[in-house]
């Protein structure tokens, strides 16, 4: 049998030594790492696609399991599966990747560390998603800080560096948290624990209280959630190269995916009051973002906002105690991967044009009908309407949330709402023509995007559109 | 009787080795840092090979012995040494310098290191081992800079000597020898008395001074700051693993029953130097003294992994003493390629934007700053994974709860070497880097991928060896 899932982990580290390996001068301009890493995950979206097509729809079964003994003393194992929904997100989290390498294609510097970086990336992160067991899975989920930390710190705002260092290690205070809690959970139970096993150790009363607020913080820390939720804003929204930004901001998905794979259904005793504290620090943290996003001029901190908000939505999603909604979760990460990616790419190519032409964000779009129309379908997309699968399977999210709380509900969707408006308000900014371009001579004209920006984006539009239809559209059945 | 003899040969070649090295001095008109070299890699070789040969022959039954975890430790000495060696080849020959010394130095070193690790009587151990630690004052006067180091260093020598002597007189006095067997028997039979104790803590205490660890670190730093390259090198990483073997000697049989009541002062030792290398690695802008930082920094979590003592507990700090110095290893490797306009780099600031001009250098210095960190998937996962997973056995939580927030603290560090390194700008022109120093770092790349990839060397295969 194949091991595809070992394979889909591997290909980008391959990737990666070659990229490093791979010629990068003035003559090259960084076309072949850029070339090699384009068809890197060109091969891993082909091995993903594969996959997905082996395993059985649905959420929680792990199915394709490798398991690779990696140490005998102390017993672990490199244990993998995946279910779609996993799968799901690896593929979402490649398309993302990919287009932010179609944004970063004429990158005048830093090819080289930048490729390197995010294909180490990409296979960490995919080990993360395909993790079984609980120290396969601490070992991607540690191993993710440091390309983000070199890509952020190389490619991020030099003024934010201290923010990114502070981030930094309070990721790795949370990395070292769930360390010793799986450790003492590795002691404590049978060898190799697989991730569903965990919430049927008994530790007692102090243990568990220790552990699972140990596991509480650690995912916590991913997350942009009051009260480090600033030092995230800072160091993601001051990003200015699109594909570094796409990576940072897919980092709040591991903090989620961590509660979706630790966090058993039924809550123990001991951790009732964490989850009732983390529920009102979400509804909070997501109004307060969305209410920032409104009134900053700064489109970058409005696409994190974006970003943000959904996730703690989502996560949000993932503490309803039914596992049937986690694939609307799934279904709906998906798009919104694809959407803010997108988004993030077609704003950095404006403000380039706007930086190098010294021009206001106020009608840009005027002066660029393809930038328009690929600008205008994004924003639409991610503001709810049905252009989509986050349409449907927000509405399906939102209506088990007001099943569970109503009060918890209503702010969720007030932030939602806001964060809409938000969007389109600056779509409307950017579309309305303040001055008349006629009026402009050609050299101050923004420039539009070229035919080929405007077929690739129309591919991610069509993948969108696709998934309102049928969000596992690729899946066999 | 034959094989017995034989199994001197180790120490005979060194020996030789040295004679050699000082006739080549004496009568070769033309002996350059390529002759000394030679010289003593042939030696080490021999020596390395013979050890291995005649791993379990005991030449002198009472006072010096071997055994497969005698022989595995001489081993990791002997390739540590040969690497260190031909590092400072490259140093020796980028500034034309003689290097006679050097060689007769690290030889001489090695000879008595592993000397002490074969001997079953303490006098003769402790002996061995003075004359090692006593070498570092040649060392530092290779280099007119370090004369005031060298100075120094012999106040730590002469209380070392003291120590040493009061420990081994009141042992002596007590059982009336200095073999193993007799003192073992000793300290298990009667009950531990005010002199035996402050005798066995005296002998401890100089272990744990040339480990390294707080409060008895200090001699390290103006050693690594003022020395010359190649004897930092060495100073800082191969007589480490001789030190350790010889603390797991005392602590599981000699000295036990001291140990084992000094074990709230030992836990403090460990927990202090861990604070210390963690907080004054954040200070440190002298790159050699913040790696002396993160040694102190590994010793002491080495002694907390070493804990009450037990098989278990030996075994998870030997892996991560051997996966940590493998890094630093690396790292002064690294150190050996940032150079200036012929002068070698010491300042953290002077390395600011090396991964510009040299990519790989910078990669490999990445590479074994996030394993020093015990970052997953690389080496150091191993070590800090073995070291908590020998605490969670015995429950020490309050330990491990201490131990990583000492690795978040040390962290703090590293990062900010790496930023240095990485996001500042470039501040100085880098020399061209010798292919011999990338040559090393790729075989070191390559052992720990092997290492990684395949753990059961490092873990099982060791484990088998060590019990």
């Amino acid at each position: 049998m194949v091991p595809y899932l070992l394979l889909i982990t591997i290909m980008p580290l391959v990737g990666m030594i070659f990229v490093f390996t791979a010629k990068d001068n003035e003559k090259t301009k960084g076309r072949n790492v850029l070339n090699v890493a384009i068809l890197t995950v060109g091969m891993n979206l082909f091995l993903i696609v594969r996959a997905l097509n082996l395993i059985k729809p649905g959420y929680g079964n792990l199915q394709l399991s490798e398991s690779y003994n990696w140490i005998n003393t102390p017993q672990i194992n490199l244990s993998f599966g995946a279910d779609s929904f996993a799968m799901l997100l690896i593929f979402g989290v490649h398309l993302a990747v990919l287009i932010g390498m179609w944004g970063v294609r004429n990158a005048a510097r830093g090819q080289k560390p930048r490729m390197v970086f995010v294909l180490l990336f990409l296979s960490m992160i995919n080990g993360f998603f395909m993790a079984a067991d609980i120290f396969s899975f601490f070992i991607f989920f540690e191993a993710l800080l440091l390309p983000l930390y070199m890509m952020v710190g190389m490619f991020g705002e030099a003024r934010r560096r201290n923010n990114l260092f502070r981030f930094m290690l309070y990721n790795l205070c949370g990395a070292f948290l769930l360390f010793a809690a799986i450790v003492v959970l590795y002691n404590h139970g049978e060898k190799n624990l697989l991730l569903g096993g965990i919430k049927n150790l008994h530790l007692g009363s102090a243990g568990e209280t220790a552990v699972w607020t140990a596991i509480f913080i650690a995912f916590m820390s991913r997350i942009p959630i009051w009260p480090f939720h600033s030092w995230i804003a800072s160091v993601n929204s001051g990003i200015k190269d699109p594909l570094v930004f796409i990576s940072a901001n897919i980092m709040p998905l591991t903090g989620i995916y961590g509660f979706m794979r630790f966090w058993p259904k039924t809550v123990p005793d001991t951790i009732v009051l964490q989850v009732a504290v983390l529920e009102v620090i979400s509804v909070i943290t997501m109004l307060f973002i969305a209410l920032i996003a409104w009134v900053n001029r700064d489109i970058r901190y409005k696409i994190f906002s974006f970003a943000s908000i959904y996730y703690i939505f989502f996560l949000l999603g993932v503490f309803l105690p039914t596992d049937q909604i986690l694939l609307n979760v799934g279904y709906s990460l998906f798009a919104c991967l694809l959407i803010f990616a997108s988004m993030e790419v077609l704003v950095s190519y404006q403000l380039s044009e706007q930086s190098s032409k010294n021009l206001s964000a106020g009608g840009i779009l005027s002066s660029m009908p393809k930038m328009s129309k690929a600008f205008s379908f994004m924003m639409l997309a991610g503001a709810g309407f049905p252009l989509s699968a986050m349409f449907i399977n927000n509405f399906v999210i939102m209506a088990g949330l007001m099943n569970y709380s109503l009060v918890s509900a209503l702010a969720a969707a007030a932030a939602l709402l806001l964060i809409s408006v938000t969007l389109l308000q600056e779509l409307y900014r950017r579309k309305d023509e303040i001055n008349p371009v006629s009026a402009l001579s050609l050299k101050d004209k923004a420039k539009d995007i070229s035919g080929g920006d405007l077929f690739f984006m129309t591919a991610v539009g069509v993948i969108l559109l696709l998934s309102l239809f049928n969000p596992v559209w690729f899946m066999k059945g | 009787m034959k094989y017995n003899i034989a199994a001197f040969l180790p120490e005979f070649f060194l020996l030789l080795t040295v004679i050699t090295a000082i006739l080549a001095e004496l009568f070769r008109s033309r002996a350059t840092p390529k002759t000394f070299y030679t010289i003593a890699k042939t030696g080490m070789i021999a020596a390395f090979l013979a050890s291995v040969v005649f791993y379990n022959q005991t030449p002198l039954p009472g006072y010096y012995e071997n055994n497969a975890h005698i022989t595995l430790f001489k081993g990791v000495v002997y390739v540590l040494s040969g690497s260190c060696m031909y590092l400072s080849l490259k140093w020796f020959l980028g500034l034309d310098r003689p290097s006679f010394a050097f060689y007769l130095l690290v030889l001489l070193s090695v000879l008595f290191l592993t000397a002490a690790l074969s001997a079953v009587n303490l006098a003769v151990m402790f002996a061995f081992l003075t004359a090692a630690f006593a070498l570092n004052i040649f060392f530092m006067c290779l280099d007119e800079e370090s004369f005031t180091a060298a100075r120094r260093l012999v106040g730590t020598v002469l209380a070392v000597i003291v120590l040493v002597i009061f420990g081994l007189t009141e042992i002596y006095m007590q059982t009336g020898s200095l073999n193993f067997d007799k003192v073992a028997a000793m300290y298990v039979s009667s009950p531990l008395n005010g002199r035996a104790y402050s005798a066995g803590a005296a002998l401890l205490a100089v272990v744990f001074l040339m480990l390294g660890a707080a409060p008895f670190h200090l001699w390290q730093y103006e050693t690594a700051e003022k020395g010359i390259l190649p004897a930092v090198c060495f100073i800082n990483t191969v007589p480490v693993f001789i030190y350790f073997a010889v603390l797991v000697k005392l602590a599981g049989s000699l000295l036990a029953p001291v140990y084992m009541t000094m074990y709230p002062a030992v836990l403090g030792f460990a927990l202090l130097s861990v604070a210390v290398g963690a907080l004054s690695a954040n200070g440190e802008s002298n790159l050699r003294r913040l790696f002396v930082c993160i040694r102190v920094f590994v010793v002491g979590v080495v002694l907390a992994a070493l804990g009450k003592y037990s098989l278990n507990n030996v075994f998870g700090s030997f892996v991560y003493l051997l996966v940590s110095l493998l890094a630093l290893i690396g790292i002064h490797t690294v150190f050996y390629g940032l150079k200036s306009k012929g002068v070698y780099l010491k300042q953290l600031q002077s390395i600011s934007g090396v991964a510009e001009s040299k990519p790989y250098l910078a990669a490999a210095m990445l590479f074994f700053m996030v394993s020093l960190l015990g970052m997953p998937p690389l080496l150091g996962f191993l070590g800090i994974l073995s070291v908590t997973n020998v605490l969670v056995s015995t429950g020490a939580y309050a330990v491990i709860a201490a131990v990583l927030f000492g690795f978040l603290v040390m962290a703090a560090a590293y990062l900010r070497v790496i930023r240095v390194m990485y996001f500042d700008g470039r501040s100085v022109l880098f020399d061209r880097t010798d292919r011999g120093i990338y040559l090393m770092l790729a075989i070191n790349i390559i052992l720990v991928l092997i290492l990684l990839i395949n753990p059961r060397f490092l873990l099982t295969d060791i484990e088998k060896l060590l019990f």
